[in-house]
């Protein structure tokens, strides 16, 4: 389901690949995106650009992500629609997620940051 | 205008589609995705919790559209307990800002103007009710207090 792209300093872009992410497919998203943590993956960005709708369960596989990530990387949101951006502001997403407009703003923010 | 769906989650996407459609042109983008949103969370809800006990029992939703907005109407399928999110805490903010589950009864009261529940010809029924205009969205400026 999901597309990954990885980047120099360990950067790894990932795509829900999913136009919705629902309860019809949010479980398939966490357990992409946790074995690519398994698997060695620590510095995460999200990038909903091509993602129109999100319903709680899709925020609740992206906050699973977020948890098992955990303390040993960093996990970044980007491309998020205006609807997106509202279901964020909703739930105080935008207090718990570092958000950029699009996947080279948040790559040049995490490598300012390393 | 109404539909019927079984209370399957492969069947939730494609009726909120059609509802998006319908209300595309009726409600402001802001309050189209509250209203798609709402929905989306009450159907996901039916089909994870409701339980029907009649084989074969479905979820009908009717729309309606007026000056004053929309209401959106689901009937819970024959024989499922009744639920009446009204009566359920919820903040989708939440307490817990990484809990995985739970802030959907809150999305719904959130994002709906107006929330009925009750019983129709022994039918349980959800009525959301939503304006038209994004209060917030279209709330007058205040007057800048600096200006002289």
């Amino acid at each position: 389901m999901i597309h990954s792209t990885k980047y120099e300093n360990d950067f790894m872009v990932v795509r829900p690949g999913a136009e919705r992410l629902t309860a019809v497919n949010a479980k398939i998203f966490k357990d992409e995106t946790i074995a690519l943590i398994e698997g060695g993956a620590t510095r995460l960005i999200v990038d909903f650009a091509g993602t129109t709708f999100l319903d709680s369960s899709g925020l609740g596989a992206l906050t699973g992500v977020l948890k098992r990530i955990g303390h040993r990387g960093d996990l970044v949101v980007c491309g998020l629609s205006a609807d997106l951006q509202q279901m964020f502001r909703i739930c105080r997403m935008d207090r718990v997620f570092s958000i950029y407009p699009d996947e080279q703003s948040a790559l040049r923010a995490l490598a300012e940051e390393s | 205008m109404s539909y019927t769906i079984p209370p399957s989650l492969d069947a939730v996407d494609p009726l909120v589609r059609r509802l998006d459609a319908e209300l595309r042109d009726h409600l402001d983008p802001e309050v189209l995705f509250r209203a798609m949103l709402s929905v989306t969370e009450v159907l996901t809800n039916i089909v994870q919790h409701c339980q029907p006990r009649t084989p074969g029992a479905v979820i009908e939703v009717r729309l309606a559209r007026n000056e004053a907005g929309a209401t959106i109407t689901v009937f819970e399928p024959e024989g499922a307990a009744p639920f009446d999110p009204r009566q359920a805490a919820g903040d989708p903010a939440g307490a817990e800002a990484l809990a995985e589950n739970g802030r959907g009864i809150g999305l719904i009261q959130a994002c709906t103007d107006h929330i009925d529940y009750g019983a129709v010809a022994g039918r349980h029924r959800l009525c959301l009710r939503f304006e038209p205009r994004d209060a917030a969205a279209h709330a007058a400026p205040e007057a800048d207090q600096n200006r002289p």
